[in-house]
């Protein structure tokens, strides 16, 4: 079936296909056709619309020429009248014309005139009369000699621009003559050429024509040309004026029809611009491509004219083209989908058909097998006739042969059982009158073999008689004879199945799928409490205790789901209130499918097992309860393997492990004592009566403790577990020990005490009474123990017991030392202590007791004495105690005094010390006292250095004489002398610049002085320093003046040398001489560049290099020029950073440096030595350097041992032009130039000497911690200056324009419009920017809120300020905000390249500060 | 054989550099600054522009930029002394607003020279 199913889609697939490509095809066909039927359509409008054009064309054409026969006609009209008069006077002239209304009949004429032909010699008598008739200013125009004249003497309409032609000798101009010539020559109207008529004022020229009708004398021949000519008398004209003459051709057509064709009339045939007469669309050439052009011709006599007329493309319209393509394109797409329907509908009817035709036949098959399947019979009865068609197999059914049974209805009817005929009819009857459907009737038919067959009859009548009644009966013979007797065991089974349900003490029940109750047996109801019918559906759901429902359900579900039986408790509630638990077990009932089509189950009464079990699980979860939550330690063991089972949290607690490990370790894991010792234990318990046992634990930190296990069986479902108790007894045990200890200890003390101890009960009883006790009192133990001491006489006598008593009464102690007479006649001096202590709250007394006696004797003899020296002492002490009091007052006062001048002299002491100022004291020329910092001044450490000290050993050679004279000079003239900057020389040969005041001291006898001392080295070389960089810096403010001026006369003068020298011959001495000129020249240029490199503004290319690299370079090229007996050695470190400077100066310095070096040594020889290393530089070597800051510097270090320089030279080594040179051998500048340099980098220099010995130079130059920049960095970051620049303007046209330049100028530009993001960006990165560019008026924050912001954050940035000058500022000073510069707008940009340099060398170079 | 304009305030190089330049058979038009020189620029072509950056009235880099913005492809040099501000200095911010050729004072005829012939060349 699916094969074929199969073939059949694929066929009807195929057929899909070629149905879709024939659809296609039409369409595309359809297509082609519209296109074909478009471009024919195309063209016939084309075509159309080409001869419409030609038509519009020719009629003008004809238009134009007719109007021009009229303009002729009109003209010889005006030729007869002089034929037909003698004279034709001007007034007969104007009626003529006036009649004519030429204005209103033939628009474009300008007017009709007559010419005068004039022979020569007739001219002046011409020009009389015509002035005569009232023209005084007649003339014939142009003036000139020519043959025959002519002239305009009528021309009506004799008003306006036709006056101009008043006179005017058309002959003149070649182009009408010409026109006249040939009217004249053929007797014809003539037309001239292109003209500008004589009327065109200034406005509105347009081209022109005339028209001529000759004239001539009337009686003379004008037969031939010379004829004409001779008999010429003068010329009939009309000017035209060509557009105003076209206007009145072509009427209206120009308005209308113009928008259409364009129109241009060509004088001649040729289309030369300057021959148009007339354009219609002169004004607007649209410039659309025209479309058609037609060229036609009016020839006037010989006069061509040609017409050009153009249409414009696009004024066709193409209307029905387009819709020609439409209604083509639309059809085509109808015809496709025409076509595809109706090739579907088609295919779809074929398909119908055979499905149809196949279904029948299967239909038909699928009878016949279910006829022979179901082996039932069939019957086909004829009514009328009663003939019956019997099947075989309804034959077979009832065991006939084929050929047994006749084809009557009789063969029926006589085998039908009599009980079952009438039912039978009657049922057939109903059908018949139309009751039932069908027919339907189970009944008994005798078989062959004699027996009755229950048979299931059905039918139905298939044709009917034109009066209704049947005609044709058509049914079946089913054998249901097996179905009867299964439906009678069926019956007999559910009567069976009723009996056993009652029977049942369990309650059963069905459901249908959905849990409604179908069936409940009567011992259910009694149970659930819940009637037969009040069950039915979903009633039962309501006895369900409202807690079970949803266990119910759920339980219900996931069988259903799991295809498992379903199980399970709950209760239900009976109506009376009675809660019954029911155990219920219901299994699915499925149909063929598997599908669930009901529930069968029963129910038990549970309830009391319920109880029962609610009771054990209730004890048993209270039994877990407490297992779990006792405090006590608690393990379960099972008893043969002593695993354990279970653990509380107390156990996990104790243990250290947790429950689910200890249950997975045993007791032997945790009773450390071995198995034998364990039995022994065991036995002892048994032996002792003790429940429990005593045993080592191990815990899980390994600790061990001692535990008491109290241990008994119980059942736990129904295994025996040992139920063990633990109780932690390690504690108590240490503790007993600890007490027994304690208690062995008290027995010793008491027992070994010398003192005598007893003990007594509340009531005198004796309990305890050491060896002590007994050897005083002289008696035995037992003696004592047995005595009650309220019982002893000797207590009572001695007072012992009032005491005894006391205490035990009060609890306070009681002593003393009694004598005691003892019973036995002892008599002792006893010492007593009693005190009170409680034993488990009974008062108990202890006595301490010691014989006394002996020492009581000797108190008495030692109190004797005693008196006896008491008595002496006591008038002693009477003498002493006057004398003390004395001293005491003496000792007080001196103490007052003493202290207060301590504190006064520890004061004096302070003060001094910590004065700055040297302070010192000399007597006998020694120093007695120096305080700190005059010891400092000398580098000393201590006073201890100086004092003690001569005067003069401090200081060496002729200072130490000098301060020494000063002070004999004090002392002799006893008053103070000072003396501001001595200068000295200390031991160590430092040169100090000394201010000192001295004075005499009188009151310490022989000559003394104190003296002030005051350290000003400092300053003098700080004001030296100074004092040499302004210098510097006056020098190069100079050189920067005249440098420009300087430089253009070097050029001058180099330039104009240059040119001299090219003009004479080069050996010639003048030429040497100036080539000398020329040298002398460029060395003063060097000169100025020299100058120049003092001024601050000279431009540097600073930029971290380093120096090691420029020393090498400059070493070995200077190498050459040393002179061979100086040695050069060299130390540069390794390492070393990256110092910012321009590589040229460095370069200078070097190169001055070493050929200062070389120079000092050249005659001797020596070494020339070069070193680079860093250094530290510290705060005191700093402070007398201005621009220095300690830190890490580079030192380059130049020395030579050549002949070295005195003090005095070194003085003025760095001073411009000072040398020690011969002259021509050095300019002086060089050192100069050194400091200069070394001062602009922040470093400094210093120089030592010794004459004969040797110089060294020593240079510093800070550090940077960057690395050397590549020259093609340099090029493009420094040319004019390094720097981020910040630029704020909220205009981003500014920032747009501006931000590029700054960069082209080599900064890096962060550009922002809003000043708030400005400000963060600021923020987050201070010391990433090196100026800030702002505008003072922005939204959100001014330019000047910014500043002030950012000045905030970063005090020595730089600020510059744009600003217009509408912007104000407040009083507050622009620096208050760090704003450096201001540059008012509009920006020029050399002014910003400026400022912005300025403001960044400036901080360069000061370091932030103005300097 | 080329056409040059030169702008210097300072008569001596003016005159100069113009007989510098006849040498080699060019010809120079004079002007005293900046303003004559545009004006001049204005009414008559020239090759090349030699242009002095420090004078008064219109400077020497006003001048540059003025001439750039109206005649793009103008051909200068920029020559400068020095003075407060070093040449170098100067004539880097000729070069940055598009001037190709500079010289220092004092530059040598051939220095001249060779700037004006690589110029027209280009």
């Amino acid at each position: 079936m699916n094969q074929s199913r199969n073939e059949e889609i694929v066929q009807t697939q195929g057929l899909a296909r070629k149905r879709v490509w024939l659809a296609w095809g039409i369409m595309v066909a359809a297509i082609i056709i519209t296109i074909l039927a478009t471009f024919y359509m195309k063209s016939d409008v084309d075509v159309q619309a080409k001869r419409e054009f030609i038509f519009a064309c020719n009629e003008i054409q004809t238009k134009i020429d007719f109007r021009l026969k009229d303009h002729e006609q009109i003209l010889i009209s005006g030729a007869a009248l002089f034929d037909a008069s003698d004279q034709v006077t001007r007034e007969q002239w104007k009626t003529f014309v006036q009649r004519l209304n030429v204005g209103l009949e033939l628009p474009g004429i300008q007017g009709i005139g007559f010419a005068l032909r004039i022979p020569p010699d007739r001219l002046a008598h011409h020009v009389k009369d015509i002035r005569s008739e009232g023209f005084p200013n007649y003339d014939v125009r142009p003036e000139g000699d020519r043959g025959d004249y002519s002239s305009i003497i009528y021309l009506e309409p004799f008003l306006g621009r036709n006056l101009r032609a008043f006179g005017y000798d058309m002959l003149s101009e070649p182009v009408r003559r010409s026109a006249m010539e040939r009217a004249r020559d053929h007797n014809e109207a003539a037309l001239s050429g292109k003209v500008v008529l004589v009327q065109e004022t200034d406005k509105d020229i347009q081209a022109g024509t005339l028209m001529y009708v000759p004239v001539y004398r009337t009686g003379m021949p004008t037969g031939t040309v010379e004829q004409r000519r001779e008999a010429l008398f003068g010329w009939v004209y009309s000017p035209y004026r060509m557009t105003d003459l076209m206007r009145g051709t072509l009427g209206g057509w120009d308005s209308l029809e113009s928008l259409r064709i364009r129109l241009q009339v060509y004088d001649g045939t040729l289309l030369f611009s300057d021959a148009i007469l007339y354009d219609s669309q002169a004004a607007n050439d649209m410039g659309l491509a025209p479309q058609f052009t037609e060229d036609l011709q009016v020839t006037f006599n010989g006069s061509p004219w040609t017409l050009r007329f153009i249409q414009a493309g696009g004024q066709v319209s193409h209307v029905k083209v387009w819709l020609t393509l439409a209604a083509g394109v639309i059809i085509s797409l109808l015809l496709f989908g025409l076509t595809l329907s109706l090739l579907n509908t088609r295919f779809i009817a074929r398909q119908m058909a055979e499905r149809l035709t196949a279904e029948l036949r299967e239909s038909e098959e699928r009878w016949q097998f279910a006829l022979e399947g179901a082996r039932d019979g069939v019957w086909d009865w004829n009514a009328q006739t009663n003939e019956v068609f019997f099947s075989r197999q309804w034959k077979v059914m009832l065991g006939y042969e084929e050929h047994e049974i006749g084809t009557t209805l009789d063969e029926w009817d006589k085998r039908v059982h009599p009980d079952d005929k009438e039912s039978c009819y009657a049922d057939l009857e109903r059908h018949f009158s139309g009751e039932t459907p069908f027919y339907q009737n189970e009944h008994r038919v005798l078989c062959k073999d004699g027996n009755y067959k229950w048979i299931l009859d059905r039918g139905k009548v298939m044709e009917l008689m034109d009066d209704g009644k049947p005609l044709r009966v058509i049914g079946t013979h089913t054998d249901i004879s097996e179905h009867r007797r299964v439906q009678e065991a069926l019956q007999e089974r559910q009567a069976f199945f009723a009996d056993l349900t009652e029977v049942s003490p369990a309650g059963i029940w069905t459901t249908d799928a959905d849990g409604n109750n179908t069936f409940a047996s009567k011992r259910w109801s009694e149970i659930t409490g819940i009637t037969r019918e009040n069950a039915y559906g979903s009633g039962w759901v309501k006895g369900v205790h409202p807690n079970d429902r949803d266990v119910v359900f759920q339980g219900w579900v996931r069988s259903a789901k799991e295809g498992m039986p379903y199980t399970s408790e709950f209760r239900f509630v009976h109506p009376d209130g009675a809660v019954v638990w029911v155990f219920c077990q219901a299994i699915a009932r499925v149909d063929d499918t598997g599908k669930i089509v009901g529930w069968v189950g029963t129910i038990t009464d549970i309830t009391e097992r319920k109880l029962v079990d609610e009771a054990l699980r209730a004890s048993e979860e209270r039994f877990r309860g407490l297992f779990e939550r006792h405090n006590a330690i608690m393990l379960l063991v099972e008893p043969e393997s002593g695993r354990i089972v279970d653990a509380n949290n107390a156990a996990e607690r104790f243990y250290g492990y947790t429950p689910s490990r200890l249950r997975s370790m045993s007791i032997q894991d945790i009773n450390i004592l071995p198995p034998d010792e364990v039995d022994r234990e065991r036995e002892s318990a048994l032996q002792e009566h003790r429940n429990y046992f005593i045993f080592p634990h191990r815990l899980a930190d390994g600790e061990v403790r001692t535990v008491e296990v109290h241990s008994s069986p119980i059942d736990l479902n129904n295994v025996k577990v040992l139920f063990s108790v633990i109780h932690d007894i390690t504690d108590r045990k240490s503790a007993e020990s600890r007490l027994a200890e304690i208690s062995e200890l008290n027995q010793q003390i008491i027992a070994g005490s010398p003192v005598g101890i007893s003990i007594y009960k509340a009531d005198g009883q004796c309990i305890v009474a050491n060896d002590a006790i007994v050897e005083t009192i002289g008696t035995t133990k037992e003696q004592i123990l047995s005595q009650n001491f309220r019982q002893i006489k000797s207590w009572q006598d001695s007072g012992l017991m009032d005491m005894a008593a006391k205490t035990l009464n009060t609890g306070v102690k009681t002593s003393g030392i009694t004598l005691m007479e003892l019973s036995f006649g002892k008599v002792l001096w006893l010492s007593c202590l009693f005190s009170r202590f409680y034993l488990r709250d009974d008062p108990h007394l202890l006595l301490m007791c010691s014989d006394m006696s002996d020492l009581k004797n000797a108190e008495r003899n030692l109190q004797e004495l005693n008196q006896n020296l008491e008595e002496r002492v006591a008038e002693r002490s009477a003498d002493l105690l006057s004398t003390n009091r004395q001293l005491l007052r003496e000792i007080n006062e001196h103490s007052g005094t003493a202290s207060s001048l301590r504190e006064s002299e520890q004061r004096m002491k302070m003060v001094i010390e910590s004065s700055p100022v040297g302070i010192f004291v000399i007597q006998d020329e020694k120093y007695i006292f120096a305080n700190q910092a005059f010891v400092n001044i000398f580098g000393l450490t201590d006073s201890s250095d100086v004092v003690g000290t001569q005067l003069e050993t401090l200081y060496s050679a002729d200072s130490g004489k000098r301060i020494s004279d000063i002070a004999r000079q004090c002392v002799d003239r006893s008053e103070m002398i000072n003396i501001n900057g001595l200068q000295v020389l200390t031991r160590d040969e430092q040169a100090c610049h000394l201010n000192i005041w001295i004075q005499p001291i009188e009151t310490w006898g022989s000559s003394a002085v104190m003296g002030f001392m005051v350290d000003i080295s400092g300053e003098v070389e700080l004001r030296s320093h100074l004092n040499k960089s302004q210098k510097m810096e006056a020098l190069g403010s100079l050189a920067g003046g005249i440098a420009h001026d300087f430089n253009n006369v070097l050029f001058g003068i180099g330039g104009y040398t240059e040119l001299a020298l090219k003009s004479i011959p080069s050996d010639s001495p003048a030429s040497k001489q100036l080539k000398q000129a020329l040298a002398a020249t460029e060395r003063a240029a060097d000169l100025v560049r020299h100058i120049l490199t003092f001024s601050r503004e000279a431009e540097q290319e600073k930029r971290p290099l380093l120096i090691s690299l420029i020393l090498k370079e400059s070493l070995n090229f200077l190498r050459a020029t040393i002179t061979q007996n100086v040695e050069i050695r060299r130390n540069i470190s390794a390492d070393l950073h990256s110092v910012k400077s321009d590589p040229t100066q460095i370069h200078q310095i070097i190169m001055n440096l070493v050929t200062n070096a070389a120079h000092a040594m050249k005659n001797t020889g020596g070494v020339l030595e070069v070193g680079l290393v860093e250094v530290s530089l510290t705060e005191d070597f700093v402070k007398t350097r201005p621009g220095m800051v300690p830190g890490t510097y580079q030192k380059l270090k130049v020395s030579d041992t050549g002949h070295g320089m005195t003090p005095e030279t070194l003085e003025r080594i760095f001073d411009p032009y000072f040398t020690t040179k011969q002259p021509g051998e050095g300019t002086g500048l060089g050192l100069s130039v050194v400091y200069g340099i070394v001062r602009d980098n922040n470093g400094t220099i210093t120089v030592s000497s010794v004459p004969d010995a040797g110089t060294t130079f020593e240079v510093y130059f800070p550090i940077v911690m960057e690395k050397e920049t590549s020259s093609e960095e340099t090029d493009r970051v420094a040319s004019l200056g390094t720097g981020r620049i910040l630029f704020v303007d909220d205009e981003t046209m500014v920032t747009n324009g501006i931000g590029p330049v700054i960069e082209d100028l080599g900064y890096e530009v962060v550009a922002e419009n809003d000043p708030v993001r400005a400000l963060s960006k600021f923020e987050a990165q201070p010391y990433s920017f090196d100026l800030i560019i702002t505008d003072m008026s922005m939204p959100k924050m001014t330019g000047l809120q910014l500043s002030m912001k950012i000045s905030e954050i970063r005090k020595d940035i730089p600020i510059i300020l744009m600003t217009g000058f509408s912007d104000l500022l407040d009083d507050k000073t622009p620096s208050d905000y760090g704003i450096r510069e201001f540059i008012y707008k509009p920006i020029r940009k050399l002014i910003l390249a400026q400022t912005i340099s300025k403001v960044l060398t400036k901080q360069d170079l000061t370091g932030g500060t103005d300097g | 054989m080329a056409n040059i304009l030169v702008i210097d305030d300072d008569s001596m190089s003016r005159d100069l550099i113009a007989e510098m330049l006849a040498e080699k058979g060019h010809k120079t038009v004079k002007a005293c600054d900046g303003k004559e020189g545009l004006q001049l620029y204005d009414t008559t072509s020239f090759d090349i522009v030699i242009t002095d950056m420090i004078m008064p009235e219109v400077e020497g880099v006003e001048t540059i930029i003025q001439l750039k913005k109206n005649y793009p492809d103008v051909k200068i040099i920029a020559i400068s002394g020095g003075g407060r501000i070093s040449a170098y200095s100067h004539l880097s911010i000729a070069e940055k607003f598009g001037v190709k050729k500079t010289l220092a004072k004092p530059f040598s005829t051939n220095d001249l020279l060779t700037a004006v012939d690589e110029l027209l060349e280009i």
